[in-house]
């Protein structure tokens, strides 16, 4: 199947939790969904209230691979579908390199590094970089 | 160990009110109607004098353990948070993957207060449904959840820092002194 380039709306990743079974949990700013899978494990996500937004593709990503544990492939076919998900089921790997805290803080903050130039960087060139510059003596 | 000052006779003599379920305990037990009966006195204890104490009633069968509040958030220490952020469409995106809890800002900072919030709302869950949750694979979320629970709500976004203090340690000349 074709996968969109697009990330979803919160409505449809409602739509998604409801063909695949999630049980929505009452909250007070979010709409909340869990789905305790037959081995036990227990998944959690929340829509925002504001149903009609899409998000970024850094956070369909997270999503996807934290949260609802399945693949962008199975995301989108599920929705064409209407079909839950087979699980056990493969799950999608980071779309960009992921940084520490401390690393990402640095870059941003005192490196004064530019969005496009920390997509550039692994996570070990992004400490190598906060490293060396934590060893130059202070001006 | 036996003191001979004052105050370590006085604390003996409080202890000796509560009496010890049994003598082979590692943490003094207390029987419940006594430790009722005595309730300032063990707190007393256990903020004052940092003791722990297991309350237990029909013969042992039940029993809780009462710590004080900061020594069991120092006990926990060793479960660290250490996120991971991605950048990209002008979002920050910080994860926990372990615990399955995300945050998003349009910056570092932004991302991470979201991450605090979205952690507040987890245990918050966890804890009111503790029964359910200790049942599934989310039991071993416990021990952070609990220090993350235990730590001052403005003390809470210093938790997801604390690896960088431990790199930046190093790097710091007054520290590798100090550490010799």
């Amino acid at each position: 199947m074709t996968v969109p380039p697009r990330t979803p709306s919160w409505s449809e990743i409602e739509q998604f939790c409801r063909i695949d079974g999630w049980e929505p949990v009452r909250e007070t700013d979010h709409r909340f969904f869990r789905k305790v899978l037959a081995s036990g494990e227990v998944l959690e996500t929340h829509s925002s209230f504001d149903s009609r937004g899409s998000m970024s593709q850094g956070r369909f990503n997270a999503m996807l691979r934290t949260q609802l544990r399945v693949t962008r492939e199975m995301f989108w076919e599920t929705l064409r579908a209407g079909q839950p998900v087979e699980r056990p089921a493969p799950v999608e790997s980071p779309s960009a390199p992921r940084h520490r805290a401390y690393v990402l803080r640095v870059l941003t903050q005192e490196l004064r590094k530019t969005e496009e130039e920390i997509a550039q960087l692994s996570a070990e060139e992004g400490e190598r970089l906060v490293h060396e510059h934590w060893s130059r003596p202070s001006a | 160990m036996a003191g001979s000052d004052g105050n370590s006779l006085t604390n003996y003599a409080k202890q000796a009110t509560l009496r010890v379920v049994s003598g082979t305990e590692t943490i003094v037990a207390v029987d419940f109607s006594k430790a009722k009966n005595a309730l300032s006195e063990v707190m007393t204890s256990v903020v004052h004098e940092h003791q722990l104490r297991l309350v237990s009633r029909h013969r042992g069968k039940e029993a809780m353990l009462l710590v004080r509040r900061e020594d069991l958030a120092e006990m926990l220490e060793s479960f660290r948070f250490d996120p991971l952020l991605t950048v990209g469409d002008g979002e920050v995106t910080a994860e926990l993957a372990e615990l399955g809890v995300l945050g998003f800002g349009a910056s570092v900072d932004e991302a991470l207060e979201d991450l605090v919030c979205e952690l507040r709302r987890y245990a918050q869950r966890f804890f009111e449904r503790f029964s359910f949750y200790r049942a599934t694979d989310r039991a071993g979320h416990g021990p952070w959840l609990l220090r993350f629970a235990l730590t001052p709500s403005d003390r809470q976004l210093e938790l997801l820092f604390e690896d960088s203090r431990r790199e930046a340690e190093p790097a710091s000349p007054g520290a590798a002194t100090a550490a010799v």
